[in-house]
């Protein structure tokens, strides 16, 4: 892959291992590459080593074993940390400063000036929805609200690579909305995110590769199209939806039918002779639509048959 | 790491401090003692409120203070003494209690900031975990040495705008504080590192402050106890070689401590351990002999007899002793006086200091030789006969009056130990003479104000006030300030104040090392 930010080879990681105790692996051998400019995927259930993953990147956990790179550095350098950006999971802001101070101290922390900052984080606060409550403090703050200055902290010193973990979490609809495009003009820009969440529609809109882990290990890896295969079954949307269809399409088994339309089981080939039928019995088409499967079902599949192993 | 960086850690620190309630409650008890400094006036003869709203005579408060001390002396300087209680009493708050609220009020600083949540946020800034952990400390440094400058800074001024008082050496009191806290919070923020708890840090901090001090005191009693035991064995030594004579010791005499194993394993243990842990205690020793140190030397010091002089009469100027040399009356006069060891002149007078041996002295008590270990009594019942012997001899003047101060502590040292003095004022040769005789350790010292005879009485007697106000003997070595007088900066080094800094910063720089290797080795 060119122009590869994230290098990840062999990475292991066991907590709690003494002399005498072989501890827990909770990273077990993984390896990915993400390149800039990216919407990276990473899914997983509880428990799968998606966090532990994002923290050795990080440098907040140490790796076992392997090698994991950032910009070309070993992760936890401070030369590869200063052009990242990180919404943790069931992270606390010190709830002593006000939204608008902390988007300050934690820009000033990654190197940001005070004078780069006020021009800045005003923009940002009216960006994440804050605009009212910027100069309450954060202990005074709902769990969406921490959520959204959370991401604005992520944000607010321009990283080039930014790992989110649970954005949407605590967050309503509309803030999710605000998040996904947020995002995607992240994505327009050139920058890497970095995206760890449970909500997998939410990674299914934004995500261009995904990958899925669980119990350590990476399970299925690439694009969302190749994580939602193609079923062979298609949905035909109809108007009228003919009583006697099985006849109607000399079908041997009667096909799934609802208020709008049905379903079939059928080859492309075979497409072209069913509309021919329908247009012969007088029925108008108003839709034709190979059914895929959800990025959910990809995933619960993938998961079970993992947990069956 | 940039500017930028640092100048965030420092606002964080800010904000975090300025949000907690027990560094609050220490803001405003600091501003009780400078309240009070600036409510309460001590004037030369009275006590005032509010700059004069109200006005106390200094009797009943005196003798409730002199009661409480157990003194009948009377109490020539009723200001100073009051303001040595009240330095005193701000010297313990700070000292103890001081340490207690300075630990209490940031010992939040490290479990806070590796609380889950909050150090995932912190912790992947690009600033190294080292750098995160010392400015924590610097921090907590900076704060507590601020408002130890704030505290004393406001007494100064309190006693100098309501009392007229001014002692700028009040203002090294914050050295002391800070210097603890230095040692104490190193150890909070490990408890803290290891433990992720504020309060197991405040708890453990303040156990440690005071077993510390504890097991210091214990180990100064021990080593006085030696010394006192190894001065008796030089004398024995002495006694025996004397006469020729072997002392050894007999059978089973040997000291207690140093047979068998637990007992000398025990004592070298103890040893080690008072050499290793931080010499808390030792505060603020240092600080009065840092100030001592930096204020520059007392007019005269003389470090045999302990016997100085802090400052000369106004117009007074030290002068060489080659130049002072004068002959005295008779050998016996001179045996009496000692040799000179300090002079100085204004254009017609003198004061000057002599030394020597104290005597023993024989007196014939019926038909009877009694020998006693010369006093001042002694020494100026001597002086009194062969100066009334002298041709031409005047009238002597002879009298008994203690020297030095009756404050208990003066800027919160003991300066002058009240010493039992002869005085004797008499004329020859167109000159007017106060001879003060007084013993201290093994030595005698003359003390001589030289006046023209004709300066009037008044000014005579100024001039005497102000300079005995100034001379005296220092500190006795009493078990209370045993240690105290031992700890300097040339002693051995177990009482080397190199030594007691060197290894209590030593042992802070341990804590501290050991609180970041845990905290490098923390995954969040």
């Amino acid at each position: 892959m060119s122009d590869t930010i994230i290098s990840v080879s062999d990475l292991a990681k066991t907590y709690g291992q003494r002399l005498w105790k072989s501890g827990f692996r909770a990273i077990d051998g993984v390896s990915l590459e993400v390149g800039r400019g990216s919407v990276f995927g990473l899914l997983g259930p509880n428990g799968a080593g998606k966090t532990t993953l994002i923290k050795i990147l990080l440098g907040l956990v140490r790796e076992s074993e392997g090698s994991a790179q950032l910009f070309g550095l070993p992760a936890g350098r401070a030369g590869s940390r200063r052009r990242i950006g990180y919404l943790p999971e069931a992270h606390r802001l010190p709830g002593y400063l006000s939204g608008e101070q902390v988007l300050m101290l934690y820009g000033m922390l990654s190197g940001r000036s005070k004078s780069w900052l006020r021009e800045r984080v005003p923009r940002w606060i009216e960006r994440v929805g804050m605009r009212q409550s910027a100069q309450r403090k954060v202990r005074e703050y709902s769990k969406g609200m921490t959520q959204r200055i959370g991401l604005a902290q992520a944000l607010v010193h321009e990283p080039e690579l930014i790992f989110l973990d649970e954005p949407t979490d605590g967050v309503d609809p509309v803030g999710r909305r605000v998040i996904r495009e947020i995002v995607a003009g992240l994505k327009e820009k050139g920058v890497t995110v970095f995206i760890n969440s449970h909500l997998l529609m939410e990674v299914e809109m934004i995500c261009d590769r995904v990958v899925i882990m669980d119990k350590g290990r990476i399970i299925r890896e690439g694009t969302v199209d190749e994580l939602t295969p193609k079923t062979g079954v298609v949905r035909f949307e109809v108007d009228p939806v003919p009583s006697d269809l099985q006849k109607l399409l000399e079908l041997p088994t009667p096909p799934e039918v609802d208020d709008k339309g049905f379903e079939l089981s059928v080859n492309e080939g075979e497409v072209d002779a069913v509309i021919d039928k329908l247009r012969a019995g007088g029925i108008s088409i108003r839709a034709i639509e190979p059914r895929k499967l959800t990025l959910e079902e990809s995933f619960i599949d993938l998961v079970k048959r993992e947990s069956a192993q | 790491m940039n500017a930028n960086m640092v100048k965030a850690l420092v606002l964080d620190a800010v904000y975090q401090v300025l949000d907690n309630r027990v560094f609050r409650i220490m803001a405003v008890l600091v501003l009780l003692p400078i309240g009070l400094s600036f409510a309460i006036g001590f004037r030369e003869e009275e006590m005032v409120f509010l700059f004069g709203l109200k006005r106390w005579d200094y009797g009943p408060i005196l003798g409730f203070f002199t009661d409480f001390v157990g003194t009948t002396v009377e109490i020539d300087d009723k200001q100073g003494y009051m303001v040595g209680v009240f330095e005193w009493w701000l010297d313990r708050i700070s000292s103890n209690f001081g340490v207690i609220f300075t630990i209490a009020a940031t010992a939040f600083f490290v479990p806070q900031m590796i609380e889950k949540g909050a150090a995932d946020v912190l912790f992947h800034k690009p600033i190294g975990r080292l750098v995160l952990y010392l400015s924590r400390y610097f921090t907590g440094l900076l704060f507590i040495g601020l408002l130890s400058l704030v505290l004393v800074g406001g007494v100064y001024f309190g006693f100098l705008i309501a009392s007229g008082y001014n002692d700028p050496g009040i203002l090294w009191g914050a050295l002391t504080l800070t210097y603890l806290f230095g040692v104490i919070h190193s150890i909070s923020m490990l408890v803290g590192v290891l433990t992720r708890s504020t309060v197991a840090a405040i708890l453990l901090s303040i156990l440690f402050f005071f077993l510390n001090g504890g097991l210091q005191i214990a180990w100064g009693f021990r080593a006085q106890y030696r010394a006192m035991v190894e001065e008796e064995d030089a004398l024995l030594a002495a006694e025996a070689n004397s006469e020729s004579e072997e002392l050894e010791p007999e059978e089973g005499e040997e000291e207690e401590e140093d047979s068998g194993f637990w007992g000398p394993l025990f004592w070298n243990g103890f040893e080690v351990v008072h050499c290793v842990l931080p010499k808390t205690g030792d505060a603020d020793v240092i600080t009065r002999k840092v100030r001592r140190a930096v204020e520059g030397a007392d007019a005269y010091d003389d470090e045999l007899t302990d016997f100085a002089i802090l400052e000369l009469p106004a117009g007074f100027e030290e002068t060489p002793l080659d130049a002072f040399r004068r002959e005295l009356p008779n050998a016996e006069i001179t045996a009496i006086y000692g040799e000179p060891t300090f002079a100085a002149t204004d254009e017609d007078s003198v004061v000057s200091v002599w030394r020597r041996d104290r005597r023993e002295i024989e007196r014939q008590i019926g038909s009877k030789t009694r020998y006693y270990t010369e006093r001042s009594k002694h020494a100026g019942e001597d002086l009194a006969a062969l100066l009334g012997a002298l041709p031409d001899a005047g009238t002597v003047d002879h009298y008994a009056e203690s020297m030095g101060t009756n404050s208990p502590k003066k800027h919160g040292a003991p300066i002058f130990m009240r010493s039992a003095a002869a005085h004797l004022k008499w004329e020859r040769d167109g000159r007017y003479r106060h001879t003060i005789l007084v013993g201290t350790k093994d030595w005698f010292h003359t003390i001589e104000i030289d006046l023209p005879a004709t300066v009037d009485e008044a000014a005579r007697e100024d001039l005497a006030t102000d300079f005995l106000s100034q001379c005296g003997v220092r500190g006795s070595a009493t078990a209370s300030n045993w240690y105290d007088e031992k700890l300097d900066w040339d002693a051995e080094w177990r009482f080397n104040i190199f030594f007691s800094i060197g290894s209590t910063l030593l042992f802070t720089a341990v804590m501290l090392g050991l609180g970041w290797l845990k905290l490098s080795r923390i995954d969040f």
